[in-house]
């Protein structure tokens, strides 16, 4: 029998980073990551054509915090509810860190006045570590579903 | 001579913008047909995307979706995505390699100068059906666009009346196209789509307004990108249709030891903003030089009707805005450098895509005021936007507060739309 007290503890991380975003607390988002660490946003056509562009591209730890540090000073940005969902997370190695894993991720919006809107779907391909005891994202690729995406991407996915 | 089922244009002139021009179905229509499917030079693609023989990829004219094919001989060719049978949209890949395409309905066949190749059962079956002996095949290929290229850029119209390519650019603006295409081979880094809910005019008018920027962007002064030297030169081609935005870079280069520049980033930056902050990464700012002669250079040019090119940072880019409607676009971005570029400013030019597109720290700002603007006209068609910054010129100027180009557009916009 597997022993599944890794993988709750990978569902943990992610449960914790996407209801960090919901709930527009950067901070916690940040401190899903380890001391070392990347994230990038990539749309369909450009993984599929093998173009190095990143819609989002934080290669350092510094570039997240940074990218961050502007959504909270100086974006502007039509107020908006993000709701993400995660699921079928697949841990790929369950015994030895740092370990792979990937998950689906679907985020719908809703704006001011309006009816919820389905935002953009896709996984993550993960590599997490852990640090001080718990698990960090070492590297985050979130890779889109589709080549376009609605209006803008204001906020980490 | 006015067309009494369109909007007047209010008396006041180039002051004024109806708002009808970004929200009316009958100016949309005749938008299409005397623009986008009129005598107009519309960016499609790079060479750089169809480098071999049979490489095809799909772009736009307007709503009119085309493929760009490089053929048998090495030639480019612009073809209307749409079966000339039953008007079927054939292709359906976004980019691909092949000798021939063939509609899925009928298999109809064509080449990739657009000719028609095959057409199963042209002599019935069992001698009964099929085409007449006088079928033409030369009158039923694909609609092939008027092409030309230029430094790797390709360029399609729908009319064999549209200037010659330098002729529509006019001299100066030629002279900015001709800094980022300067001749050496392309490389494309990537692109990025989104849909945006305003009209296609808005986004060339934010990149004609060098008005906005300091006031919407505030990551710039935030971050202590904003320079007091900062220089601005609007630069307006004959028509009015196309121009550049120069300014003088708003980064700072590599020639000072990061701390000097640290330093002097915030003397500057405390004389008029309390909450500066420094980047944690700063070479997110941090710019290669690569334009010798005019290294503080940034430029942001639009060619009429609907495309931009910026070289912003270490960024090339250009960026389309395809008309979906008189309330849609999307916007296709195409990332681009040097065949001959270091792996140090790829990498660069990779990190300042972060400013541009649907997570762009910059255009971000945009995307989300441009929906905010066509909510405003939507609601009320009848009223006019104010455009009073620096007079009523539509002429060239050396200053920022000013939307010369943004009247110089309509200009052209009028007399083309006759409005």
């Amino acid at each position: 029998m597997r022993d599944f007290t890794l993988d709750l503890e990978v569902q943990a991380l992610y449960t914790e980073c996407a209801t960090a975003l919901d709930e527009r607390e950067f901070e916690r988002f940040l401190a899903c990551f380890a001391s070392e660490c990347a994230y990038s946003i990539h749309a369909k056509e450009n993984v599929d054509r093998g173009w190095p562009i990143a819609l989002v591209s934080c290669p350092s730890r510094g570039l997240l915090v940074d990218r961050v540090a502007a959504i909270q000073k100086s974006s502007f940005v039509i107020p908006r509810v993000q709701r993400r969902l995660v699921s079928s997370v697949r841990v790929a190695s369950a015994t030895e860190l740092p370990l792979r894993s990937q998950a689906s991720f679907a985020v719908f919006e809703t704006f001011e006045g309006e009816a919820t809107t389905f935002f953009v779907a896709g996984r993550f391909e993960d590599t997490i570590c852990r640090e001080r005891g718990e698990l960090k994202l070492a590297a985050r690729k979130c890779i889109l579903d589709s080549s376009i995406v609605p209006n803008s991407l204001p906020f980490p996915l | 001579m006015p067309d009494h089922h369109l909007p007047q244009w209010p008396g006041e002139g180039l002051t004024r913008i109806p708002h009808s021009v970004y929200t009316d179905e009958a100016i949309y229509e005749r938008e299409q047909e005397r623009i986008f499917r009129g005598a107009s030079w519309n960016y499609v693609g790079l060479e750089a995307e169809i480098p071999k023989r049979g490489d095809f990829v799909k772009s736009f004219v307007g709503e009119t979706p085309v493929i760009l094919t490089r053929d048998a001989e090495g030639g480019v060719n612009v073809l209307v995505n749409r079966c000339p049978h039953k008007g079927v949209q054939f292709c359906q890949e976004a980019a691909g390699n092949t000798k021939t395409f063939a509609c899925p309905y009928h298999q109809w066949s064509f080449d990739l100068k657009g000719s028609l190749q095959g057409l199963p059962f042209r002599r019935g079956v069992g001698g009964q059906g099929g085409f007449s002996p006088e079928f033409d095949f030369a009158t039923h290929g694909l609609d092939r666009l008027h092409v030309t290229t230029h430094r790797g850029a390709i360029f399609a119209s729908f009319s064999p009346e549209t200037p010659p390519f330098e002729a529509y650019l006019g001299a100066s603006n030629l002279g900015y196209f001709d800094r980022v295409f300067d001749g050496r081979p392309l490389r494309v880094l990537g692109k990025m789509k989104q849909r945006v809910a305003t009209n296609w005019k808005t986004l060339v008018e934010n990149f004609k307004d060098p008005y906005h920027a300091t006031l919407l962007h505030v990551f710039f002064a935030t971050f202590g990108i904003w320079r007091a030297d900062q220089r601005t030169e609007v630069r307006i081609d004959p028509t009015g249709g196309t121009s550049t935005l120069v300014q003088t870079s708003p980064v700072v280069l590599e020639k000072k030891r990061a701390d000097e520049i640290e330093a002097d980033i915030a003397a500057q930056m405390k004389v008029f903003k309390k909450d500066f902050m420094a980047l944690a990464e700063p070479t997110l700012l941090r710019v290669l030089r690569e334009f010798p002669e005019d290294e503080d250079t940034v430029t942001m040019q639009t060619l009429w009707p609907n495309c931009a090119i910026h070289q912003n940072l270490n960024s090339l880019g250009v960026r389309l805005a395809l008309p979906r409607g008189p309330n849609a676009i999307e916007i296709h971005w195409t990332f681009f450098g040097y065949e001959s570029d270091s792996p140090e400013i790829t990498e660069r030019r990779l990190l300042h895509a972060n400013f541009f597109g649907p997570g762009g720290l910059v255009t971000g700002d945009d995307i989300e005021v441009w929906q905010l603007n066509q909510r405003g006209v939507r609601t009320t068609p009848s009223g006019v936007c104010r455009v009073e910054a620096g007079g009523s010129s539509t002429a060239d100027a050396d200053f920022v507060i000013t939307e010369s180009a943004v009247r110089a557009f309509y200009g052209h916009y009028r007399r083309v739309m006759g409005l």
